[in-house]
């Protein structure tokens, strides 16, 4: 998996790529918490990701709270099909702000 | 400047220019173009034919001077050969070298065209042999290129001496008017080329590496320390052989002045014993002699005094009276020629012009010669033997050098000249000026003298009242010194250079090449293989090295391998507990015959958050309920066990199921710092009536199979647990006919994946559950957990594999044991047992009906053959065996009696009951064993 940060003052994107497994998922985790306090704006783009575990689900929703707690948002963007099931299956579909 | 140093100076620049843009050239073609794909024979022909042209250009462009060509020619091969590999550079080499020789043809220079052809082709043999043994094929950089370009012309000029050692005055001139143009110049062309190189290179390059390793870094200081070593040796030589200048300039004028003296003493003696040899032929007896011979003779000779000596030594006769009756004896210089009186003794004697002995004040040359009673003896004085020696010292000058340039000069007088080396033009103001230096001067003393605006070193001595003077230009003397300290300096650069490149290899043989085996060692331990060993032993201090490193290996190999263990220990203890938590026997509730319950975990390698649950809520009730927590390990071990007894509690305490996910929810959402969330479905089967409420949290769908049709219930509940504090619940409701059959699982089975990294799938999952439409619980589990393990086989097992079945309608695997007396109550208790026994498993009416027959006609049997037998007793035995694979029910009937046989009866008696025959027929197994004083008789049914 591939993880690359774009931050612009209060604005974040994190691209990622690849597989989001119990094993990647904490490379996700330390990227969110690479990003600034001053970003509130966050963008996680999931265009390529083909495969998203539970473990990885919680990182979003960890970034989700994180976002929530200093009165920001976070948008889920251009997920893949794949991924969209799981949040469906989930329920996580009608928390998350989904940008496709 | 004039146009034509202008010219020159413009013609060495572009020499100097052209190897560097050379470079680029090259480095455009092979990077940029189609030509970077030809081979590397190709490449090295092109470029060494190139770099040969530009050669041959440096020769062509030089200057030349003194029948040597000044030139930049040896800079390309020099390039070629560092920059692009060895047979380029020897190739160009050998183009600019053979060149060189014929351009002798048409005037670039005869007389060094040996060593220049030499040298050139050396340039390129060395710098290939530079790059392969001492760069590796690297590029060095432009400091190491620029000295291997002075070394390379060090090494021309000093073949210049070499191939001309018969005229070393002329190489000399021709070394020096080159050495700094073409030093300057060709290593100027070298590290331009080399900075050019490495511009073009990329500027990156240098940024991402933050140290120079060791190899650079020896040649750096190396280059540095020979630097400076060169620079003392050559001032210490400098300054030594400087102050030898003057004393070996004296000792060369003071050898000539000696040997000048020599001959001119030599003449005078000879002319003045001539004189006394004539005089002692006149008066050749003491007693014969006569004043008027005497008096005659000194006038006839010209000469100063004539004395006749008797054999005591007295001077019975002179031409002057006033040394008559003088003992010779009373004088040290008179004294000598006693000598001559002594019988035996010589029978001459000249001595040197000295003082006299009677009078010190007068300097006379005397002559003494043997005759008759005594001795005459002449004496002479300065102005009468000059005029007599004067031809002799000419010719003894006349051809004399002094070093290359110098000459002699010999003065009778201040103002008068004898002699001097043939064409010194000397003008009479010049006779007083070496008059007036040589009376200032000291006798034999080393001094420095103006003549004709030249600079002389000069000595004079006197002789025969002669002052002889010799002078040597100053160049001259310092030319000797320079040519010594030229070779000195150029066989120093030669050393050094040679020392420079031994030491780098030993250095590299010694300490670099281990560095790198104990790096590449240490690097294999750092990715993890503590299992390698460092065995570098090519020195003491290495095998030490070595021997340290393994230590510590292995000591963080068994202290890893103890925490390991621990680690390892507490995992399999968590572990233990996690599996332990979950229900694991089967049937679980084995009184309750209206349903089958499997389930089943295989953990993956590390602990994980999987569970299932299932219990009784109350007596017609049962919850049962998979998970999935997020992550893996201790975490979401801990916070599957919370999540199990959260939902245990609240199902349990009889809310309604969304109502008990929702308080489950809330509870798990406190505290739950590290916002672990777990998946849930829960559901609620009332076995009685079928009726099944059930709660998607997030979890996969899971399969029900219902008519023999497999589905996907995807009703959802709600999120998953412990995100959400306030996250509400929905519960669906479904009833169930007996068969219908549903299966809870994670996603370790839909999420498996193939050593190609294919998942497993629901789809594959569906298409699985297809082919087995009929298949009890426990079997259906296994079936799903082989297929998904040979899909996933060669992966490492990522994730718990969990499932759940139920089947509704299915009784759990059973057996059951009554006794009923031996009668016809009996039969009658023993059916009603039988069917509300049976009517759980779903066994059907017709195989009821049969399993009745037999029973009823074997009991009957039994009892009547049993009542007949002395041990008859009042009670008839029945076990049952339901098994679900295959499923069968299984059933045995012991009685007491005599022997006997009930399935043979039919043989012995011919009266077995049709209806028990038939029915025995539709069994499909029955058998009779005697055991002890019982007859058994059992019988399978399978369906």
């Amino acid at each position: 998996m591939q993880i690359k940060v774009n931050a612009d003052g209060s604005k974040a994107t994190i691209f990622v790529e690849g597989k989001l497994t119990v094993q990647t998922a904490p490379d996700l985790s330390s990227a969110l918490e690479g990003i600034g306090q001053e970003v509130d704006d966050l963008t996680i783009d999931l265009a390529e990701v083909e495969y998203i575990a539970s473990a990885g689900l919680r990182v979003l929703v960890t970034a989700d709270k994180m976002m929530a707690g200093r009165g920001g948002s976070l948008r889920l963007a251009g997920p893949t099909d794949e991924v969209v099931d799981v949040l469906e299956m989930t329920g996580l579909l009608d928390v998350f702000e989904i940008v496709r | 400047m004039d146009q034509r140093t202008v010219l020159i100076l413009l013609q060495f620049a572009v020499a100097t220019l052209l190897p560097a843009l050379t470079c680029a050239l090259v480095w455009h073609l092979n990077k940029k173009t189609r030509l970077g794909e030809m081979g590397f024979w190709p490449k090295q022909i092109g470029c060494g034919i190139l770099f040969g042209l530009v050669a041959i250009f440096g020769t062509e462009a030089g200057i030349v001077t003194e029948d040597a060509t000044m030139n930049v020619r040896d800079a390309a091969p020099i390039v070629a050969g560092l920059y692009f590999g060895g047979p380029a550079g020897i190739l160009a080499g050998l183009i600019g070298g053979v060149e060189r020789w014929f351009a002798a043809l048409w005037g670039r220079g005869m007389f060094t065209r040996l060593a220049c052809s030499v040298a050139t082709i050396l340039a390129g043999i060395y710098a290939a042999l530079l790059r392969r043994q001492l760069f590796r094929d690297r590029k060095p950089s432009w400091p190491l290129a620029m000295a291997v370009g002075v070394v390379i012309e060090v090494l021309h000029l000093l073949l210049v001496f070499l191939t001309n050692l018969d005229d070393g005055a002329r190489a000399y001139i021709v070394v020096r008017a080159c050495t700094y143009p073409m030093i300057f110049c060709n290593a100027i062309a070298v590290a331009l080329s080399g900075a050019m190189l490495a511009w073009l290179g990329g500027f990156g390059r240098r940024a991402d590496r933050e140290a120079p390793d060791i190899s650079q870094k020896v040649q750096v200081g190396m280059l540095s320390t020979v630097v400076v070593g060169f620079a003392m040796t050559l001032m210490i030589v400098s300054v030594l052989q400087s102050s030898r200048v003057e004393s070996r300039s004296a000792a060369n004028l003071s050898l000539v002045l000696q040997e000048t003296e020599d001959d001119i003493q030599d003449a005078s003696d000879a002319n003045l014993l001539e004189l006394a040899t004539e005089v002692a032929q006149e008066i050749h007896s003491v007693g014969e002699a006569r004043q008027e011979v005497v008096d005659e003779l000194v006038e006839e000779l010209d000469i100063t005094e004539l004395h006749v000596i008797d054999d005591r030594g007295v001077i019975v006769m002179s031409s002057d009276d006033a040394f008559v009756g003088y003992n010779m004896a009373l004088g040290e210089q008179s004294s000598a020629f006693l000598s001559l009186l002594e019988p035996g003794g010589p029978t001459y004697l000249v001595q040197k012009y000295q003082p006299m002995a009677l009078n010190s004040a007068v300097w006379r040359k005397y002559a003494g010669v043997v005759i008759d009673g005594g001795m005459v003896q002449v004496g002479y004085d300065a102005e009468h033997f000059v005029g007599n020696l004067t031809d002799e010292v000419r010719l003894a000058v006349a051809n004399r050098h002094v070093g290359n340039d110098g000459f002699l000069v010999v003065l009778a007088r201040r103002d008068l000249l004898i002699g001097v080396r043939k064409g010194i033009r000397v003008e009479y103001s010049d006779v007083l000026h070496f008059s007036d230096a040589t009376s200032t001067a000291e006798r034999g003393e080393l001094f420095e003298l103006k003549y004709h605006g030249v600079d002389y070193y000069a000595m004079y001595n006197t002789t025969e009242s002669l002052r002889v003077l010799a002078l040597m230009p100053v160049s001259d003397a310092l030319m000797e010194r320079d040519v010594s300290i030229l070779i000195t300096s150029f066989m120093e650069i030669l050393i050094f250079a040679a020392l420079f490149v031994a030491i780098y290899v030993l250095i590299e043989r010694v300490v670099v090449r281990s560095i790198w085996r104990v790096n590449g060692r240490l690097g294999e331990i750092t990715d993890g293989d503590l299992n390698v060993e460092v065995d570098v032993r090519d020195s003491a201090e290495f095998a030490v090295l070595s021997d340290d490193i393994n230590t510590t290996v292995l000591a963080l190999r068994n202290a890893i391998a103890a925490e390991s263990a621990r680690i390892e220990s507490d995992l399999a203890t968590a572990k233990a507990i996690q599996e332990s938590a979950l229900p694991r026997t089967f049937p679980p509730f084995p009184d309750i015959k209206s349903f089958d319950i499997y389930a089943s975990m295989s953990a993956a390698r590390e602990v994980g958050g999987d569970f299932y649950d299932f219990f009784l809520v109350d007596k017609h009730t049962v919850c049962f309920l998979i998970a999935d927590v997020s992550g893996k390990g201790i975490p979401a071990s801990l916070f599957m066990m919370a999540a199990k007894s959260e939902l245990a509690n609240y199902i349990k305490s009889g809310m309604r199921l969304e109502e008990a996910v929702q308080s489950a929810n809330w509870s798990l959402c406190q505290g739950n710092d590290a916002g672990m969330f777990v998946t849930v479905w829960a559901g609620i089967l009332n076995h009685y009536t079928g009726e099944l409420t059930y709660v998607n949290a997030g979890h996969n769908p899971p399969l029900l199979r219902h008519n023999g049709q497999w589905e996907w219930l995807k009703d959802r509940g709600g999120l998953f647990l412990g995100t959400f504090e306030m996250a509400r619940y929905k519960s669906f409701t479904r009833t169930l006919a007996p068969g219908d059959e549903i299966l809870l699982y994670t996603d370790g089975v839909n999420e498996a994946f193939s050593a190609q990294d294919e998942e497993y799938g629901n789809d594959r999952l569906e298409s699985l559950l297809a082919q087995h439409v009929d298949l009890h619980p426990k079997l259906l589990v296994d079936v799903v957990r082989a297929d998904v393990r040979s899909w996933a086989k060669g992966a490492e097992q990522s994730d718990d594999i969990t499932m759940l079945c139920l089947e509704y309608g299915r009784q759990p695997e059973a057996s059951g044991t009554f006794r009923v007396p031996a009668d016809s109550s009996g039969r009658e208790e023993l059916v009603y047992k039988l069917h509300f026994e049976f009517s759980h498993l779903r066994c059907p009416a017709h195989v009821q009906a049969k399993i009745d027959v037999v029973t009823k006609a074997l009991f009957s049997t039994l009892c009547a053959h049993g009542r007949a037998g002395a041990s008859g007793q009042g009670e008839i035995e029945f076990n049952y065996q339901y098994d679900n694979e295959p499923r069968s029910l299984t059933m045995c009937l012991t009685a007491g009696g005599d022997a006997f046989d009930p399935l043979a009866y039919e043989q012995d008696e011919g009266q077995l009951d049709q209806t028990l025959s038939n029915a025995l027929a539709y069994m499909d197994d029955a058998a009779y064993v005697r055991d002890g004083d019982d007859n058994v008789v059992a019988f399978r049914k399978l369906w």
